[in-house]
């Protein structure tokens, strides 16, 4: 259990680093907020500062920190590990360790360590009351997360009850994924708090007990694959067009149904909540909109351009040059979130008024430009952990930068939007540059053609 | 004949690792086999022809056309087939074959409805669910289906039990009866090669060390058995590889193109015996030699 454990900590050191400094340095930075006297503007400041780092960086690292194990089973380790001499629980068990107990254990230290040195021996009871609070939700999120996972299946089965059940866990994963958003973005009722709590603590616990099946499940995938019937051959001579434009088609279609997917869910969420809180629905679809574009848009990123990297090599071979490969590289994922952002701005324009337009707008300039980047990175460095840190600070460094803009520029006032010629300028930029080094990444480099890890070997693209 | 690839020179260095310089010729209409253990620079040879990566040196020509100027022509005519191509993301086998036919004008339906039938394949199979061997099938048939002039494999026949690899070879050879296709197979399937291949590179190292006809490059080496009575001593020379010695008795590689059967007996070897290789003896020593300088 021990080699696991230290296993799954050799890969992910750096990530893990990472997320832990920045928490300690939060928490330090924090503390000593809470036990200062400030006055005047630099109140406002203040709490912009770690407002915007704690929703941008933080909250979102600790959330992604639920999401390393599923990376580990699409990097095909279940297989490889139970071919060790150790049985799937003791692989399981040690996995729960290293994904849920160690990091909420970790935090949960960092967290008083900051208390203890940064708050000069002052409102020590009332800071570890608070922190403990804080802490017990990301200590419950991740054991959830993984309890979830544990119901998951490795890909969808052709039978109506093998869909289901994955419908159903994937669906877990989701409330799971919500209900610590939403726990962090408002004051929860007491008897929401025990609902989080109580779900919470009987997944974690379950997670534990069924860390087994989970192992076995991700590691049998391929055997139970193959054990479908063979059929007769049959083939028709497929009609309309393939090539490229059948790709563009089909990613855009099956990005944008996705994402509509994700937006309407979160809109019943919001919605569930505005009764609640006695908001109208106007509020609540401007505030869904506002909050759900930048995880949205991700989504479309990552559903566009995995897809594509994954049959790299095969695309190589076809008789595409090379600058239209690399160009389709790069506006795949742009034509996505385009189409997205089109979809949402005519629901919501029609359902809450023009105040969602700019919005829209300027997250899809900021989003499309992350797009054109991240494509270089994928095609430079495959699918490893360091492209998920990489992937990571892409996705939060607009939020610094904006932060950059509000301490020179507005001090106190809260963090403008982005005027959109700010954003298309950048977005142009992006999109050239990256057009420049995936063309030049596509014909010099050879490790672009490595071969990746397969995603069918767990909760995946293949399943689409 | 004409040469269907012309390779001249080529390098491509990494850390830890040169290809080449290489010097390669596979003849129009030939069956090539490329042999060479993991790790020889096969898959790095056959990845610059289709410009997965910058050669430092050295051209490359396919059918006359030169593989980065004329990049897009080459690929209309030529095919590249390997189990690491993931089609995966399409789903369903006919999904796949839609999205591939589209870059192709002259792409054979008839023909592709007939590999479906002879590769036991669907248009409805999930391509995540098909086996390893089904999934190399698949590409093989995607680069028939469009007919090219020149056909390249790379280990096609990994992970294929024997019926599956008589069928694949079955479809090679039926591709190439016509005598204008080419197929330059990379393998360490050695005994395939040796059945199917009409031509032959060995390769290790990033080197060939040695190309021909099949015939003629296992014609031409015999393992050499041989005695000494008074202690002489052999070392490797200009056409024998010593492999093997156990007190007086002696084996060794013998090209019979040198005058290293002579040499042998100007220096005291007895009884002399010479008995036929197989390509795969031949490659194991001429490997060894290689791994020993």
């Amino acid at each position: 259990m021990k080699r696991i454990i230290l296993d799954y900590f050799k890969r992910w050191w750096l990530v893990l680093s990472a997320i832990f400094i920045a928490y300690f340095i939060f928490q330090a930075f924090s503390v000593r907020e809470n036990n200062s006297q400030p006055s005047g503007g630099s109140v406002a400041i203040v709490r912009t500062v770690t407002n915007t780092v704690h929703n941008t960086f933080i909250f979102q690292a600790i959330m992604w920190l639920g999401f390393l194990l599923i990376w580990e089973m699409q990097r095909g380790v279940p297989r490889v590990l139970t071919s060790l001499p150790m049985t799937p629980k003791q692989i399981g068990r040690a996995w729960w360790l290293a994904a849920a107990a160690f990091p909420a254990i970790t935090l949960g230290v960092l967290g008083v360590l900051a208390i203890q040195f940064f708050s000069n021996e002052k409102n020590i009871p009332f800071l570890m009351k608070n922190y403990l609070a804080d802490w017990s939700a990301i200590a419950l999120y991740l054991g959830a997360m993984f309890g979830a996972q544990t119901f998951g299946t490795p890909g969808m089965t052709g039978t109506l009850s093998g869909k289901t059940r994955t419908i159903l866990s994937t669906l877990l994963i989701v409330i799971v994924l919500f209900g610590f958003i939403f726990n962090q973005l408002e004051a929860p009722t007491l008897a929401k708090l025990i609902l989080f709590f109580f779900t919470s603590v009987i997944l974690s616990v379950l997670g534990w007990f069924r860390a087994e099946q989970m192992v076995l499940q991700c590691a049998s995938f391929r055997l139970v694959a193959q054990s479908s019937g063979k059929k007769s051959a049959q083939h028709k001579t497929p009609k309309g067009f393939g090539g490229l434009p059948y790709l563009i088609q089909r990613t855009i279609i099956q990005t944008t149904l996705i994402s509509l997917a994700i937006i309407a869910w979160m809109t019943l969420v919001m919605l569930f909540f505005s009764v609640s809180n006695g908001q109208n629905h106007v509020q609540t679809i401007t505030m869904t909109v506002n909050g759900g574009l930048t995880p949205c848009f991700f989504f479309v990123l990552l559903f566009s351009i995995v897809p594509m990297v994954f049959q790299l090599r095969a695309l190589r071979t076809f008789p595409i040059p090379s600058s239209t490969l690399a160009t389709t590289l790069v506006f795949l994922p742009i034509l996505s979130i385009a189409a997205f952002g089109v979809i949402v701005i005519t629901l919501a324009v029609s359902l809450a008024g023009q105040a969602v337009i700019l919005q829209t707008i300027n997250s899809f300039f900021v989003m499309g430009a992350k797009a054109a980047i991240m494509v270089v990175v994928i095609v430079w460095r495959g699918m490893n952990a360091v492209t998920y840190l990489l992937a990571f600070l892409l996705m939060v460094a607009d939020s610094f930068i904006s932060l950059g803009v509000t301490l020179v520029y507005h001090l106190g006032s809260n963090t403008p939007e982005h005027p959109w010629w700010i954003a298309l300028t950048i977005f142009l930029l992006c999109v050239g540059m990256s057009l420049i080094l995936t063309r030049r990444l596509l014909t010099q480099s050879s490790s672009a053609y490595r071969v990746r890890t397969m995603p069918a070997n767990a909760w995946s693209m293949a399943r689409r | 004949m004409t040469n269907a690839i012309e390779i001249r020179g080529l390098v491509k260095k990494y850390p830890g690792f040169q290809l080449g310089p290489l010097d390669l010729a596979v003849p129009r209409g030939a069956i090539y086999g490329l042999i060479g253990p993991n790790g020889a620079g096969k898959t790095t040879a056959i990845d610059l022809i289709f410009g997965m990566g910058r050669n430092d040196a050295g051209t490359i020509h396919v059918l006359g056309l030169d593989h980065r100027a004329d990049e897009v022509a080459l690929k209309r005519r030529a095919a590249y087939v390997s189990p690491d191509l993931n089609f995966t993301v399409w789903g369903k086998v006919g999904k796949a074959i839609r999205f591939v036919r589209g870059f192709y004008p002259g792409w054979d339906d008839a023909y592709c409805a007939e590999l479906m039938k002879s590769f036991h394949l669907s248009d409805t199979d999930k391509i995540a669910t098909l086996s390893f061997g089904a999934k190399t099938k698949l590409s093989l048939l995607l680069a028939l289906s469009r007919r090219p002039e020149v056909l390249i494999l790379d280990e096609p026949t990994t992970g294929l039990d024997a019926v599956s690899k008589q069928e694949v070879f079955g479809e090679l050879l039926k591709a190439v009866e016509d005598g204008e296709r080419t197929v330059l197979i990379s393998s360490h399937g050695l005994s395939d090669i040796e059945r199917f291949a009409d031509h032959v590179g060995m390769i290790k190292n990033g080197k060939l060390l040695l190309e021909g006809r099949t015939d003629e490059v296992v014609d031409r080496f015999r393992m050499a058995e041989f005695f000494t009575e008074n202690g002489t001593e052999f070392q490797n020379r200009d056409g024998l590889i010593v492999l093997k010695r156990n007190e007086n008795r002696w084996h060794a590689l013998l090209d019979q193109n040198s005058d290293a059967h002579n040499w042998l007996q100007t220096r005291g070897a007895k009884e002399i015996n010479l008995t036929r290789l197989t390509l795969e003896d031949l490659f194991v020593a001429l490997a060894k030699d290689e791994e020993a300088k």
